[in-house]
């Protein structure tokens, strides 16, 4: 089409494409949603915001937060064995907490806020320096060696990523125990603490009096 | 410049004007409000089994699955945790539209309908599976380590999807319904397990026994219901138990 700036043809033609500027003008200078938005990321697993190893840490939280808070000599009485515990270190446990679920039958310590203990056991067949090892590869994490003597895997800070794990740990296994200590403190120093647990015995009369 | 220049030159200026004013007029009226989308305070309502288990699923019918028109992040889920809840297997359904919320950098960013998704956490690494879309209704959503090896095999809607990797000593635990929302205070927190099961030390199933609260953000507008052990539900508060 030709058109003519003098023609009412070519006018109208000239004013339609001013609406069109005007238009375009509009959607550029605006933005297309008025949406601003902002993500905060969930702290996986947690119960609350804080992710766990960091709140069993904190000896203002519950280590567990479904269980209850007992004695080492009530937990080892329910438990009918020893529990390892840390001895000849800065580690006092006459300050320990000790945690029971009596759901799980599951016990955990805590020392102030550099180090807790978990005392899961092993299932029947599961053989802990084969277990180790196939953790180690499974999660490409972490190295299999011996403390002590007993099969250990030790598994530094942030090597499964940022604050995978937040602190060093160090699996130990005792009898048919998987001891898993957690320490705010470097691998050397948790290692040490690991060389001083004693393996648990069976209690000759769990049941009785303390 | 003649007069019938200079009048072009005004009937260009507000025709411009006018299509601005218009679209902009449009743009806003549209959009209505600016509004500023947070997607913070993750809210969940978690019960857990009176007792343990190796094994934890909704069956018959099974957890629901809804799909609301959201704009953070949804999830229902069903998790094995120990009792220090440094470690976990969890599976259910979540929608993350925004991305980030519930990437746990292991999931990622949903579109469309929710998403079945199976994850892993020994507090030390992460490992997932998930990206099934899923339909509105009832599904079984099936965790358990029957053969206590370690690595639990996650179920839905009758077949195996996932297995995890090597969880060593964690082979059973706390069992536990999981209602949860990444919120802007829009977010529908509801959600219903029916025919809720535990796997006992014979592998067997049975029904969940004695639930209770174990945790609750006190998500306004939304409570728990625990009907019996079978039967768990987030509600809506203006609706009664």
């Amino acid at each position: 089409m030709n058109i003519r700036a003098g023609s009412a043809t070519g006018r109208v033609g000239i004013v339609v494409a001013a609406l069109a500027v005007g238009a375009t003008t509009a959607l550029l200078l605006l933005p297309s949603s008025q949406k601003d938005e902002q993500v905060v990321r969930r702290v996986p697993g947690a119960a609350d915001e804080e992710a766990p190893i960091v709140r069993a840490l904190d000896p203002t939280q519950p280590l567990m937060p479904t269980g209850e808070k007992v004695s080492l000599t009530e937990a080892e009485k329910l438990l009918g064995f020893s529990i390892p515990m840390p001895s000849g270190s800065d580690e006092s446990n006459q300050d320990a907490e000790v945690w029971f679920s009596a759901t799980t039958g599951e016990v955990a310590t805590r020392f102030g806020s550099d180090l807790f203990i978990e005392y899961p056991i092993w299932a029947p067949g599961q053989d802990p320096a084969r277990e180790y090892s196939e953790q180690a590869a499974s999660w490409n994490q972490g190295e299999v060696s011996e403390i002590s003597g007993h099969p250990a895997w030790l598994i530094p800070a942030n090597s499964g990523g940022e604050g995978l794990p937040p602190v060093p740990v160090v699996h130990i296994s005792m009898g048919n125990l998987d001891v898993t200590l957690y320490g705010d403190m470097s691998m050397d120093s948790l290692i040490g603490i690991a060389q001083t647990l004693e393996p648990p015995h069976v209690l000759a009369d769990p049941g009785g009096s303390a | 410049m003649g007069r019938k220049g200079w009048c072009l030159e005004l009937q260009l200026g507000l025709a411009f004007l006018a299509g601005f004013v218009m679209t902009s007029g449009w743009i806003l009226l549209t959009a209505g409000p600016a509004s500023a989308v947070t997607c913070v305070d993750v809210l969940n309502t978690t019960d857990e089994a009176g007792a343990n288990g190796r094994g934890n699923r909704a069956e018959n019918p099974g957890m629901h699955i809804y799909n609301d028109t959201i704009e953070c992040g949804r999830a229902s889920s069903l998790f094995v945790k120990n009792a220090t809840e440094t470690k976990f297997v969890e599976v259910g359904w979540f929608e993350d539209p925004v991305g980030g919320l519930f990437d746990y950098n292991c999931l990622g960013e949903t579109t469309g309908p929710p998403r079945l998704f199976a994850f892993v956490d020994t507090g030390a690494s992460r490992s997932c599976s998930w990206g099934m879309e899923l339909s509105v209704g009832d599904d079984g959503f099936t965790l358990k380590d029957p053969d206590q090896n370690g690595r639990w095999t996650f179920g839905h809607a009758g077949s195996n999807f996932y297995i995890s990797p090597d969880l060593g000593s964690f082979n059973s635990g706390l069992l536990r319904t999981n209602g949860e929302r990444g919120g802007n205070g829009n977010e529908p927190a509801r959600s219903e397990f029916a025919g809720l099961d535990r796997m006992d030390d014979a592998n067997n199933w049975s029904a969940w026994q004695n639930p209770f609260e174990a945790w609750t953000s006190d998500d306004p507008g939304f409570h728990d219901c625990i009907d019996n052990g079978h039967h768990i539900r987030v509600i809506n508060d203006s609706n009664t138990c």
